[in-house]
């Protein structure tokens, strides 16, 4: 359950990390995030990061929940940063996704 | 940088003027906390105006006094006239003195 | 924003940084000790390490130890229960010099010998809000004071980021100049939430020490405050000889009172008075507000005196903040947050050091100034140089034998002054070498810190293979873990502060306020 509270934490910021063209091109390399693309990771962001303090209020009790999910804001998106510093191709998965599920749209 | 840009901050009233940066600093923190204390004690008998209990407007005043504090050192840095920051705590400072002497019983 | 409110917060986040760095990171770097102080009591004080057993012994086993503070006179007599983190019995009172603390299996109800060394609980934890200094308070109103830094370092650092969401996950790890710049942003705007909340939460536990004008301006003296907020029990001696009931009685009725939840203090006041009275205390390690947290028996018949009520909103908050900030509550993944983003706030005091050298070091060596210089021996001392008396901390706990004394100062103090001096001599040698100090400093942390844990398997027996499997020595298995990635983290950083080396002498980096963060 922890892993899914931060783990639904960390795929939060790397979408938000990927709605930032610096970012997205040096994890798909060369290559412009279309707009569309841009607004869908920005809200699925926030979906992950409500889908996380759900499980977090759910799973630890209103007054651990918060503050649970509080320091994992601090955590997961530290380990994002650190990502996309040092291997910025694991978020390639994310950005993959993002963008299939955009042109199935278009 | 800063002096390019025609603002005048402390730091470029820095060359010689140590004497200047310590008053300011001793105005900002010491009279600072002075002016928060009075405004806390000052909160603290007339928040039960409002309704609280004795205990509970110490309590709220005191931790309100923290952020207080910290909104005044930040005003204390910021304002260019060391002049005006004195009288706007003297200002507080007769508030708080003020609300403690006459609010509540 | 006008330009002037942002240059004049740069000026105060440099200046704040530069002055009270030193100390916040003293304070930082205690603080996030202190979340496994009671783990390093283990490792520093081996006789503790004893196993929790299934029952608790009951509280009237040690009734001779009350009888003894009867005898002595001790105004207050208190035992606290094992628990899982601190896995034997305390009691403790009073004697003409001073409280005695005693400790006791929690198996046997054997006494414990003395551990000497005043460990992670005594002397690391009290560091970190009074900094061991305690004439007048002063240690406290210090801290104080860098708290409020603190909250204006916070605020200044994100008024003069101008790009503070597109450098949001920023960081330059090719370019090892911007990277010292980018951890400290980014680890100051992402850990922001922790270090504001916890700073601020850490002056409010002390609310009525910092702003005595609040309680003065409403009550006549401290102990009515109290009273009228925290539904306490009191009542003065009564100058004749009593009894004491049955504890565990007591201790019972209290559980029923609480529907199950576990006692784990009680404190006997004015015992072998007959108007004594026992107050017993509920579990800290449930939730982070203790609700109801005590109950008052009088002492010779176990009569139901007085339940502590709820706290009203306004208090309750407080003491929720307070629970928030000393983590006293049972939960491990929050325990492990907490330490790591303590480190992280660290990290962010350290980079604030480093980025400041870096960005003024060209500058002052041509003008010839001497701010470089100054900055640097108070980083270096300040940072590394406390790790460094750390380690010698634990190191010389493992050397030093039991019951020695020298020059009139006992064990714990030996130890402490170990800590104090070894800390000004790092101050000291970054001032002799200041190119060399950071990294002769990590490479020190290292080797002391692999010392340690070779000196706890010389003297103890208690190497990782042995301590991982035993659920009672975890902690040490904990604390040895973390001596072993210290010592790799400051081997990794003074290699890579080597070759950042031949990078760092090339152009200066020109920094205000207004334009560091391009």
């Amino acid at each position: 359950m922890l892993t899914m509270i931060f783990g639904a934490g960390y795929v939060a910021f790397g979408c938000f990390a990927l709605g930032q063209a610096p970012h997205w091109r040096a994890v798909v390399e060369a290559k412009d995030c279309p707009s569309m693309t841009g607004w869908l990771l920005r809200i699925s962001g926030v979906l992950f990061l409500v889908a996380s303090l759900i499980l977090s209020l759910a799973h630890e009790g209103p007054s651990y929940g918060i503050v649970l999910w509080t320091t994992s804001l601090t955590i997961t998106a530290f380990c994002v940063a650190a990502t996309l510093a040092f291997r910025p191709r694991f978020l390639r998965v994310l950005a993959w996704i993002a963008d299939s599920m955009d042109s199935r749209k278009n | 940088m800063a002096e390019s840009a025609g603002v005048r901050s402390p730091a470029t009233d820095r060359k010689g003027q140590w004497w200047v940066i310590s008053l300011r600093l001793l105005v900002v923190i010491g009279g600072g906390y002075i002016a928060s204390s009075a405004l806390v004690a000052g909160l603290a008998r007339a928040l039960p105006l409002l309704g609280f209990a004795r205990s509970e407007a110490v309590v709220l005043a005191s931790m309100l006094g923290f952020v207080i504090y910290l909104l005044v050192l930040i005003l204390g840095l910021a304002r260019r006239s060391l002049t005006r920051f004195v009288v706007e705590l003297l200002v507080m400072t007769g508030i708080g003195l003020l609300l403690t002497l006459y609010a509540g019983a | 924003m006008e330009p002037g409110f942002r240059a004049s917060m740069g000026w105060a986040h440099t200046w704040t940084g530069v002055v009270v760095g030193a100390l916040l990171f003293a304070i930082f770097w205690m603080g996030t000790l202190s979340v496994f102080d009671r783990e390093i009591d283990r490792w520093m004080a081996p006789m503790t390490r004893v196993a929790l057993p299934d029952k608790p012994l009951p509280f009237d086993e040690f009734r001779s130890t009350y009888d003894t503070a009867v005898a002595l006179r001790s105004p207050t007599w208190s035992l606290v229960q094992a628990t899982e983190r601190q896995p034997f019995i305390r009691v403790n009172y009073r004697d003409k010099s001073g409280v005695v603390n005693r400790s006791f299996d929690p198996s046997t109800a054997q006494t414990l010998p003395q551990p000497g060394t005043w460990a992670g609980s005594r002397f690391l934890y009290p560091y970190h809000y009074g900094l061991h200094l305690k004439i007048w308070n002063i240690g406290e109103w210090i801290v104080g004071f860098a708290a409020m830094a603190m909250l204006l370092l916070c605020v200044s650092g994100v008024v003069i980021h101008r790009r503070i969401f597109v450098d949001f996950f920023t960081l330059r790890a090719q370019k090892s100049r911007r990277l010292v710049l980018d951890i400290h942003t980014v680890s100051g705007v992402l850990g922001l939430p922790f270090n504001f909340v916890i700073t601020l939460s850490g002056l409010i536990i002390f609310f009525a020490v910092y702003f005595p004008s609040g309680w003065q301006a409403v009550y006549p003296d401290k102990q009515s405050f109290n009273a009228d907020g925290a539904s306490s029990y009191a009542r003065p001696k009564a100058n004749k000889p009593g009894n004491l009931a049955s504890l565990d009685t007591m201790v019972n009725e209290a559980r029923k009172l609480w529907n199950g939840s576990e006692p784990q203090a009680l404190v006997v006041r004015h015992p072998g008075d007959a108007a004594a009275f026992v107050t017993v205390f509920r579990s800290t390690e449930q939730g982070i507000l203790r609700h109801a947290a005590s109950v008052t028996f009088d002492a010779a018949s176990g009569a139901l005196l007085h339940r502590s009520d709820d706290l009203r909103p306004v208090a309750a908050s407080q003491r929720f903040l307070t629970g928030l900030h000393r983590i006293q509550f049972r939960h491990w993944t929050l325990r492990f947050v907490y330490f790591a983003l303590g480190l992280l706030g660290c990290v962010l005091i350290m980079t604030g050091f480093l980025f400041w050298l870096q960005a003024r070091r060209k500058r002052h060596a041509a003008q010839g100034l001497y701010g470089v210089q100054v900055v640097q021996g108070l980083g270096t001392g300040a940072t590394t140089g406390i790790v460094i008396a750390t380690a010698s901390f634990m190191v010389i706990n493992r050397l030093l034998p039991l019951d020695v004394t020298f020059l009139g100062y006992e064990r714990h103090e030996l130890e402490i002054w170990t800590f104090h001096l070894i800390w000004i001599a790092a101050f000291a040698h970054a001032w002799i070498r200041p190119r060399f100090a950071w990294k002769e400093q990590c490479q020190a942390i290292g080797a002391l810190s692999i010392a340690a844990v070779l000196l706890n398997w010389l003297t103890t027996g208690d190497h990782l293979p042995r301590s991982l499997s035993h659920a009672h020595l975890w902690p040490v298995a904990g604390v040895d873990i973390m001596l072993l990635a210290v010592a790799s983290g400051a081997f990794v950083v003074s290699r890579w502060l080597t070759t950042s080396k031949r990078h760092s002498t090339s152009a200066v980096v020109s920094v205000t306020g207004a334009s560091s963060h391009a």
